[in-house]
């Protein structure tokens, strides 16, 4: 008897420190900021989404649920991944059900344009994010059938330490202590870069035949919205696409039509909803926040008005909207700061964010000095006798007050301190002293938890 | 010059080499030492001469030195402390008069000394009557600036048969220069190496994470062995090579089982210095639990101020002391589960768990040691506790702090090798200067050359390097 409880207890020791190995080992997107929308999906409290987006990186470029949030209360949620698959949507969307009841899913159909990936990246991102379930193998089963690599190893897809145990040589915080928008961010990729594209839009539609298992796939998708009460619209988000790309969406419109399900092929709507291939993309293929809300918007609108959706801001259990949507304008905001040079509009912008430690540094020690030049800074709480002497101040909610002689240390989130000492600025051993005449301002946003900018002027 | 001087020139040849050693450094400095010496000899005359007057002649030359001891090394730690009272009161601080520099070695030869003056007190030995015996008995300059503190009783009696023994001792010159070569590389190639990432640690701790912090916590501990160990061995070594013999400073102390074996081991002629002259004439543990408790907290609160002038020093020398009365207190608990458990005492397992927790707590002591300041003290331990981020070890930003991988590669080859060198210690019960002298000519070659080279290779020294001098010289 004491034998079998010392090897129970040595196995149920076993077992806790390989799941807290397992924890920081898991696969883990790493070239996606190590976000993933399934463990924000995980962090979403039951049947709260109303509406879910379902597809490869074009939707979560191309989508903004806090675009729906803000104007319409829409609680939308992107189920997204790079470069998902037919069999991975399927699985995803399956094992969204399990905890939500959205009214509508909102399905990409990009995944049609191809049977299996190109990059070994992909693969592992599509079926080494869901947790282990009696779906598991199914779903590396029915990828595997087009992926021989898969159908090779499928087991060390299902076991998983084959694949990640060498994950030890490239851990990171975020495999410790997972980044913040995990816990509440909805599925959407923030980006305001820029970069001019192409669009392949034909005149007429050339409907392709599928060739593989796409329809197959297409009535899967109808049957399992139709067992789980949900609506089911298809789309397709504007991209680079080639020609026999669009030829796949443009008979998925006709499978659509037979069906009589929605579908938005974007890459024709472009005119109708002012997309500019030069401004409103990020690359090649994905839009940027331009675009992305053009597209939310659009969607939102027709949704609200197409199903009646509710306006769930203010109620609770849907805080997660709220924070996605102050993530949504910190990371805006921080971006503008970041891009701007003119003091009289980096200034106000500083003032309107909220939850930031803002380091503002005058140094004089020069003849070219001219306080005049900084005479704006009076708005701020500073005199003129301040700015002839120069010196650090901190502004923080609203309030500044001038760092004195004595070291001043504030943890500004769990990983960042800052000390100001002798007229040095240090956030963790980053230097950021004013070292020429002039007025310099850093930014640190406590509710990303980084540095926004740097700035001098 | 030792060496060819006739016998009758040696002692005076190594005295005036031990004053122009000390006076190297402040030659007005040099009446401190020449007053302790004068002062300790004449009672040692008086307390002999005159038995009815001895306890004065005692307590006299005990308060004159320690008062030169204090207004040295505490008046301004006394000052600070008074002006913090009086800033509370509200009143007007005290303005410091004047701006003093510690003397090198003060606290060393003070006490060095004064067990002299209380061993003719007690009657263990007869008062010195040469002059000059004596003077190179306090001054002797191997261990004058860092120790070991030497007794009397040996010491004092090398120094009188010094000028009559035949001097050439190959074998003991072979291996005091091995003992003080390996003392360079502890000094060289590990303290200095690894004081670098603790440097860097301590003054950024505003930026530190539990990972940084451990690692500092544990270079420190690394840091102050190599360099007081180190430092010992090139005393002894050096004493060794002209025939002498010091005292034995270290004894593997991490190896040690417990806090209180660890004070057996670790700058053992300090330990015992104040296990002779104040533990046991406070009692000892003849006088009851209470009363040994006290005597233990009172030893080692005295032996932190020893140390320096901050309550740093104070608190550490606190803390090993409550170590010592709450593992006391806490042994018939522990004694009850490691039985529970059925517990083998004589396990290598056991024993090595018993090692780790002696260092984990000596190695949290010495944070205070090291800190400078108790708020810095208290900021680097929140943060040990506070900011968890192993990935630092995984992306290797660990190497930011001072040592690259190339620079770490060689203090963790260093550290093993200080390791080898305890096991050798522990194992054989001697030093690594004997030990090596009973080696085969091959290896003992090899490893000159090899530690000669690591020395002038890998040392921290020279244009690049802003070498640190030794610790102790600080106390």
């Amino acid at each position: 008897m004491k034998k079998a409880v010392r090897v129970i207890c040595f196995i149920t020791l076993c077992f806790l420190w390989l799941s807290a190995v397992y924890g920081v080992l898991r696969w883990k997107d790493t070239h996606g900021d190590y976000i993933s929308s399934v463990t924000e999906l995980k962090y979403t409290p039951d049947d709260t989404v109303d509406v879910v987006f379902v597809g490869s990186s074009h939707v979560y470029a191309g989508i903004y649920p806090s675009y729906m949030w803000s104007d319409w209360g829409i609680s939308a949620f992107n189920v997204s991944i790079s470069g998902m698959d037919r069999d991975s949507a399927y699985y995803y969307m399956k094992h969204m059900f399990k905890t939500q009841s959205p009214k509508v899913a909102v399905v990409d159909m990009f995944a049609l344009s191809f049977d299996k990936h190109e990059h070994i990246g992909n693969v592992y991102r599509n079926y080494l994010s869901l947790p282990l379930s009696k779906d598991t193998l199914p779903q590396l089963k029915a990828y595997a059938a087009k992926d021989e690599s898969v159908s090779a190893n499928i087991y060390d897809y299902v076991v998983r330490w084959p694949i990640i145990h060498t994950r030890y040589r490239e851990l990171t915080r975020y495999d410790f202590d997972l980044d913040a928008p995990n816990y509440f961010a909805r599925g959407e990729y923030l980006n305001w870069e820029s970069m001019p594209t192409w669009l392949y839009r034909p005149d007429e539609a050339s409907p392709k035949m599928f060739l593989s298992d796409q329809e197959k796939w297409l009535d899967d998708l109808r049957s399992l919205c139709a067992e789980n009460n949900c609506e089911l619209v298809f789309m397709s988000l504007p991209f680079h696409s080639y020609e026999d790309e669009q030829q796949y969406i443009d008979h998925a419109v006709v499978y659509a039509d037979e069906y009589e399900i929605p579908i938005f092929d974007f890459n024709r709507m472009t005119d109708e909803l002012a997309i500019d291939p030069e401004t409103d993309f990020f690359d090649e293929t994905h839009v940027n926040a331009l675009g992305a809300k053009k597209l939310s918007r659009f969607m939102a609108e027709w949704l609200d008005n197409t199903y009646d959706l509710p306006d769930h801001r203010g109620e609770a259990g849907y805080e997660q909207w709220d924070l996605d949507l102050k993530y949504y304008e910190h990371r805006r905001d921080g971006d503008a700061m970041a891009g701007s040079y003119d003091m009289y509009e980096f200034l106000p912008m500083m003032l309107r964010l909220d939850d930031t430690v803002s380091i503002l540094n005058i140094y004089n020690d020069n003849e070219e000095y001219d306080p005049q030049k900084y005479e704006i800074l009076t708005e701020y709480g500073l005199t003129e006798d301040d700015l002839m002497r120069g010196g650090i101040w901190v502004l923080k909610d609203q309030v500044i007050y001038r760092a004195g002689d004595e070291p001043y240390l504030e943890d500004l989130d769990k990983y960042s301190t800052l000390r100001i000492e002798n007229g040095t600025i240090m956030i963790n051993r980053g230097i950021y002293s004013k070292e020429h005449p002039g007025l310099s301002v850093t930014v640190y946003d406590r509710f990303l938890n980084r540095l926004i900018c740097y700035k001098e002027f | 010059m030792y060496y060819i001087l006739p016998g009758i020139l040696r002692k005076p040849w190594l005295l005036a080499a031990s004053y122009f050693f000390y006076m190297c450094w402040r030659p007005e400095y040099v009446l401190l030492i020449l007053f302790s010496t004068v002062a300790t000899y004449a009672a040692g005359l008086v307390i002999e001469r005159f038995p009815k007057g001895k306890k004065a002649a005692l307590a006299a030359v005990i308060i004159m030195n320690l008062a030169v001891l204090f207004f040295f090394k505490y008046f301004d730690f006394a000052l600070s402390n008074l002006n913090s009272v009086l800033a509370k009161l509200h009143l007007q601080a005290v303005s410091k008069p004047f701006d003093l520099l510690l003397p090198v070695g003060i606290s060393f030869y003070t006490f060095q000394s004064l067990g002299y003056s209380i061993d003719v007190y007690r009657g263990n030995i007869k008062a010195e009557k040469n002059f000059l015996d004596y003077a190179l008995f306090v001054s002797f300059f191997p261990q004058l600036v860092a120790g070991p503190i030497e007794r009397s009783g040996s010491l004092l009696k090398q120094v009188k048969e010094s000028g009559k023994k035949r001097l050439w001792n190959y074998d003991g010159i072979v291996s005091g220069l091995g003992l003080m070569l390996w003392g360079y590389f502890m000094k060289m190639c590990i303290a200095d190496r690894v004081s670098i990432l603790v440097d860097t640690i301590y003054t950024n701790v505003h930026a530190i994470g539990t990972v940084e912090a451990l690692a500092a916590a544990a270079g420190f501990s690394l840091q102050i062995y190599a360099d007081f160990a180190g430092y010992s061995a090139i005393a002894i070594g050096a004493a060794r090579m002209m025939g002498f013999s010091l005292m034995e400073n270290f004894n593997a102390p991490y190896f040690a089982q417990s806090i209180s074996e660890f004070w057996h081991r670790w700058h053992i002629s300090l330990s015992t210095w104040f296990r002779d002259y104040v533990y046991i004439p406070l009692g000892g543990n003849r006088k009851g639990r209470i009363r040994k408790y006290f005597n233990l907290m009172v030893t080692f609160l005295t032996s932190g101020l020893w140390h320096g002038a901050s309550w740093c020093y104070v608190f550490w020398g606190g803390l090993h002391g409550m170590y010592q009365v709450a593992g006391d207190l806490l042994k018939p608990a522990r004694e009850k589960i490691l039985d529970l458990f059925k517990t083998d005492r004589e396990a290598f397992s056991f024993k090595a768990g018993r090692c780790i927790i002696t260092c984990l707590l000596t190695g949290f002591a010495w944070i205070f040691f090291r800190a400078g300041s108790m708020s810095l003290a208290f900021r680097f331990i929140k943060r040990m506790f506070t900011r968890f981020n192993p990935w630092v070890i995984f992306d290797e930003s660990i190497f930011g702090w001072g040592l690259d991988r190339r620079e770490m590669g060689i203090l963790i080859f260093g550290v093993l090798l200080m390791f080898a060198v305890s096991v050798v210690r522990e194992v054989k019960k001697t030093d690594i200067g004997i030990f090596m002298m009973k080696q085969n000519l091959w290896f003992r070659w090899l490893v000159y050359i090899f530690l000669i080279t690591a020395v002038v290779v890998w040392g921290e020294y020279g244009a690049d390097f802003d070498s640190a001098q030794f610790i102790y010289f600080d106390f």
